[in-house]
């Protein structure tokens, strides 16, 4: 997945830096100035994201990466227990 | 992705049935428009999809989270709040096993594993979507219906009986065993519960798609009154019935659906002039929302209770949508899952 983007993204730049050279031979001789080719943003900008895992849910985030089984076992115990509900009184299974 | 409701907006009262988490995998996120190729594709079926009685959770990842903090559920204010509970129950030390020693570090990552155990267990085939009734056996091929279960079915298919496969689908469909559900939203007009707490405020009115538990289609008229129609999967071991749980008596809902245009009397209360007060749990303005189609209608003009010889048949059938169906001359031992058999040393 991480390849394929790579790749897509790679290919756009490409493509912007063709077309900038494409405009760059219209450009009039004179006259008008002239057009400044615009600098992509550089890559460094994705820095400023927090790491994805923070705001994607099912993204890998802890220390210990439980299997389907142990979280089914979680989420039984869990479901049929009314600590989860603010009464303390009430299990999701009530 | 999206999850239309603001947590906070949710009155605290209790106010909606507890809708069934069984047969949820299916549901298409909510839309306004839905296209139905097994249908009739060019025709617009209207909302459709979502997942609570308004459809506001598009997704099971919602619908593991919205009722910890549903005001009618488990009433939780904030996630912290849940973590504080799990972390001094009985299963923090599972937590931490499954999810690792640091879990509770931070309140935030210990809600999100917290959730996730609750999201993947209510998808657990066995246990939320096990198709194993008798209906489900006799589509396979492997038990018989009764006489009463096949008029039953009959009944429950006729667009001239009692219509229910029209939104609650009984036949396989696209190589996909029925859901019992069309998923979508429609306006019966049920009548109000007045053990509702809160229905105790006269002027409050539980309108479904336009809210108020919904906020974002709060402007849509066209939209008051609508609720999901649930599965009917399992529907004989309900405890209540629509989205107000005003019927607690499955016998109740069907000549709800008989009746309610014939002998609207029976079903809504009196207003002081002696006038039935017909959809008394919808202001005037939404009645043109109720849907009039078969069973409702022209088509109930004159038409009185459902025998009780074919009510019998009715509830016969609506049994064999019950899950763990045995069959008698070879019963098979209880399957389980994994989850549920291996050991658990780590305090699980």
């Amino acid at each position: 997945m991480t390849f394929l983007y790579q790749k897509g993204h790679t290919a756009s730049l490409s493509a912007v830096a063709a077309l900038l050279l494409f405009l760059a031979g219209c450009e009039p001789k004179e006259g008008a100035p002239p057009a400044v080719a615009v600098a992509p943003p550089p890559p460094t900008a994705a820095k400023s994201h927090p790491p994805a895992q923070q705001s994607a849910f099912y993204a890998d985030s802890f220390s210990k990466r439980p299997t389907v089984p142990e979280m089914t076992r979680l989420g039984r115990s869990l479901f049929f227990d009314p600590l989860l509900s603010a009464s303390g009184q009430l299990a999701c299974a009530t | 992705m999206t999850t239309h409701v603001d947590v906070k907006s949710v009155p605290l009262v209790i106010a909606r049935a507890i809708p069934s988490l069984k047969y949820l995998q299916t549901v298409p996120p909510f839309g306004e428009h839905h296209y139905d190729e097994a249908v009739d594709e060019s025709v617009d079926q209207g909302p459709t999809g979502g997942h609570m009685w308004d459809g506001r959770a598009d997704t099971l990842h919602d619908q593991a989270r919205l009722p910890l903090f549903s005001a009618s559920e488990m009433a939780n204010t904030s996630a912290e709040q849940i973590v504080a509970g799990v972390r001094r129950g009985a299963h923090a030390q599972c937590v931490k096993s499954t999810f690792g020693d640091d879990v509770f570090d931070d309140n935030e990552k210990a809600f999100k594993a917290v959730l996730m155990a609750l999201e993947v267990f209510q998808q657990s085939p066995r246990e939320f979507y096990p198709y194993d009734s008798k209906y489900d056996s006799w589509l396979r091929g492997k038990a018989q219906l009764s006489e009463a279960e096949t008029r039953g079915l009959k009944w429950f298919n006729d667009p001239h009986g009692g219509n229910c496969a029209n939104c609650h689908p009984s036949q396989i469909r696209n190589g996909s065993f029925p859901q019992f559900t069309d998923f979508g939203l429609i306006a019966l007009g049920v009548p109000r519960n007045p053990a509702l707490a809160a229905n105790k405020d006269s002027s409050y009115f539980d309108l479904g798609l336009c809210g108020p538990q919904r906020t974002d289609l709060k402007d849509k008229g066209e939209y008051c009154g609508l609720f999901k129609a649930p599965s009917l999967r399992n529907v004989t071991l309900r405890h209540t019935f629509f989205h107000n749980g005003v019927y607690r008596d499955l016998r109740e809902v069907v000549d709800f659906y008989v009746e309610r245009d014939s002998h609207p009397e029976k079903f809504y209360p009196k207003s002081k002039d002696g006038q039935v007060n017909k959809f008394d749990d919808l202001p005037a303005q939404y009645h043109n929302n109720v849907n009039t189609d078969s069973p409702f209608g022209e088509e109930s003009a004159g038409r009185g209770p459902l025998p009780k010889k074919q009510l019998d048949d009715v509830m016969a059938f609506l049994a064999t949508l019950t899950d763990g169906y045995q069959d008698p001359k070879n019963p098979q031992p209880p399957a389980s899952d994994p989850g549920a058999t291996q050991p658990s040393p780590n305090g699980c």
